[in-house]
């Protein structure tokens, strides 16, 4: 047989195999270990000796979509997904009888909640409430503490991105579901972004003086407040340089990002458009429509 | 759950592909393109704090850089299914997976205080362009010299703070060190229209952003700025801060053409 046609054949028998065999594709959404029980966990903590817990973490997610690179989709079609990660890992979605390949193109967003979002639980209702009148995708309470000083966090957040291009803790594209079985996947967001001290590090470290420095009188630490810090001027709770345990000044470094002002407001939320992950520590590229 | 079928032929997929390169007829051909850079505004600005800066000298190393296609470009779209991309000048990206329609890789020491200059013409790709990356690198060659353009640093400046009766006479070096993303300044926005034969992409720098957030309390004049000193810190975000940079993209119609 001409190699040509020999290879022809090769070429419809291998794709006829592939488009013929199916899966299962089931994904859950976790905030890891640290949405649980808060930080320290193992050995990742706040450097500047706080811990943190969390009271309430909900999220809104949507949009789960697979996308080959012959431009092959399989998408989730509903309503988002409300989910309060203290309760742990939570299955979203199950994909029934969808082609078993890798499918390159992973994304899904974090959005504003709507009155059709749906309560994956266990989500308060005032809670759910208010994520829909304002806007939100995220709201936390939280409260964390340091040598006997107690801080208490409430905010809620209207950030909107498209986390596309999502790659596997492997650092392969995308997912890969296997055929005939049910293969496992998750939607992995990294809270301790939101403390981040570097958006160009990859060793970024997780602090809490500059947010505590800014606390009203009842602890606490409001959004505002967070405006009040500017980048380059970290100021304590006395109105002093903010310097770290070894007497340097504290630094927050966004690199090139463009911030509406240079604050530590800012900074956390360009640092949050960055917590959606893929398959525990698999990054993707973030498209932030607000 | 319900999912959408996916199976597209290999005819349906040849068919996509002529129809992608007949509305992309001419995206991708090279094309010649001048750089130039240009300082904007005055080199004064007035900061959070009360202090007004003045620049007498501000200097910066500038590349390599790039100018990349707008991530929905056509021709970013075929690159998956194994279309090549021309690797002259453009078309790899080693900071980013983008598609690159023209690059300068030498390092350019430029007076950001000075006037403009037009400093090479190469080889683009013809299209779109939506945004630009620059590096703020070491210095190399010649510029690495105590008494090169930015004495060594990877950008210098000597300038005066003025408050009310307040005066500091300042200068100083900045240095990036090599690691992460740090050197590099991303999300610069282009505006104008697609690269073309004759287009010169402008690069314009804003020396006034780099200490937009500086605070000279306490400092007695004059001052050799140093990490430890809170200018110094205010310069650092500054200048490396995208708000401090933009791109134009002029196009020059060739002669006998209106």
């Amino acid at each position: 047989m001409p190699t040509r046609t020999m290879m022809s054949w090769c070429a419809i028998l291998l794709f006829t195999a592939c488009a013929g065999e199916t899966g299962t594709l089931r994904v859950a959404v976790s905030g890891e270990e640290a949405a649980v029980q808060g930080w320290p966990v193992d050995d990742v903590g706040f450097v500047d000796g706080w811990s943190l817990t969390f009271s309430t973490l909900v999220v809104n997610v949507g949009g789960f979509e697979l996308r080959g690179a012959d431009a092959a989709r399989a998408s989730v079609d509903g309503a988002d997904s409300l989910v309060d990660l203290r309760g742990g890992v939570r299955v979203l979605y199950t994909l029934e009888g969808i082609d078993a390949r890798r499918w390159e193109d992973v994304r899904y967003v974090l959005r504003p909640a709507t009155a059709a979002s749906i309560d994956e639980g266990p989500v308060d209702a005032s809670v759910r409430a208010r994520m829909i009148e304002q806007g939100w995708s995220v709201y936390l309470e939280a409260t964390a503490t340091k040598d006997g000083v107690t801080r208490t966090l409430a905010w809620g957040l209207d950030l909107d991105v498209l986390n596309r291009g999502c790659v596997g803790g492997d650092e392969t594209d995308g997912v890969v579901v296997r055929a005939g079985g049910v293969t496992e996947a998750e939607i992995t967001l990294h809270w301790d972004h939101l403390f981040f001290d570097s958006l160009v590090l990859d060793d970024a470290q997780m602090r809490f003086d500059a947010m505590s420095a800014v606390a009203d009188a009842e602890g606490s630490v409001t959004l505002d407040a967070l405006d009040r810090q500017r980048l380059a001027d970290l100021r304590d709770a006395e109105g002093n340089p903010l310097l770290d345990t070894g007497g340097a000044p504290v630094v927050y470094d966004p690199g090139s990002a463009a911030l509406p002002e240079p604050t530590l407001l800012h900074h956390m939320r360009a640092a949050a458009t960055t917590v959606g992950h893929w398959n525990g520590e698999g990054h993707c590229d973030y498209e932030v429509r607000r | 759950m319900k999912t959408r079928p996916c199976d597209p032929s290999l005819g349906a997929v040849a068919l996509a592909l002529l129809g992608v390169a007949s509305c992309v007829s001419t995206a991708g051909v090279p094309v010649g393109v001048r750089l130039a850079i240009e300082p904007t505004g005055a080199g004064a600005s007035t900061t959070p704090t009360g202090w007004r800066v003045v620049l007498e000298e501000a200097r910066v190393l500038l590349g390599p850089l790039y100018a990349y296609a707008p991530e929905h470009d056509a021709m970013a779209w075929l690159a998956p299914l194994g279309a090549s991309r021309a690797r002259a000048h453009g078309g790899f990206d080693p900071l980013g997976g983008r598609l690159v329609r023209f690059e300068h890789l030498d390092q350019i020491a430029f007076d950001a205080l000075g006037g403009r200059v037009d400093v090479a013409i190469a080889r683009g790709l013809r299209g779109a362009v939506d945004e630009v990356s620059v590096v703020l690198d070491a210095p190399r060659g010649a510029n690495a010299a105590l008494d090169g353009p930015t004495r060594g640093h990877h950008l210098s400046v000597r300038g005066v703070a003025t408050r009310g009766g307040e005066r500091v006479d300042f200068e100083g070096g900045l240095d990036l060190e090599e690691a992460g993303i740090v050197r590099r300044v991303d999300g610069i926005g282009v505006e104008g229209p697609p690269l073309d034969e004759g287009s010169t992409l402008l690069l314009r720098v804003d020396p006034a952003r780099w200490f937009a957030e500086a605070d000279f309390t306490g400092l007695a004049s004059p001052v050799v700025l140093t990490p430890s000193l809170q200018p110094h810190r205010a310069w650092r975000l500054g200048a490396r801060s995208s708000g401090a940079y933009s791109a134009q993209v002029l196009h020059q119609l060739p002669e006998g053409r209106e």
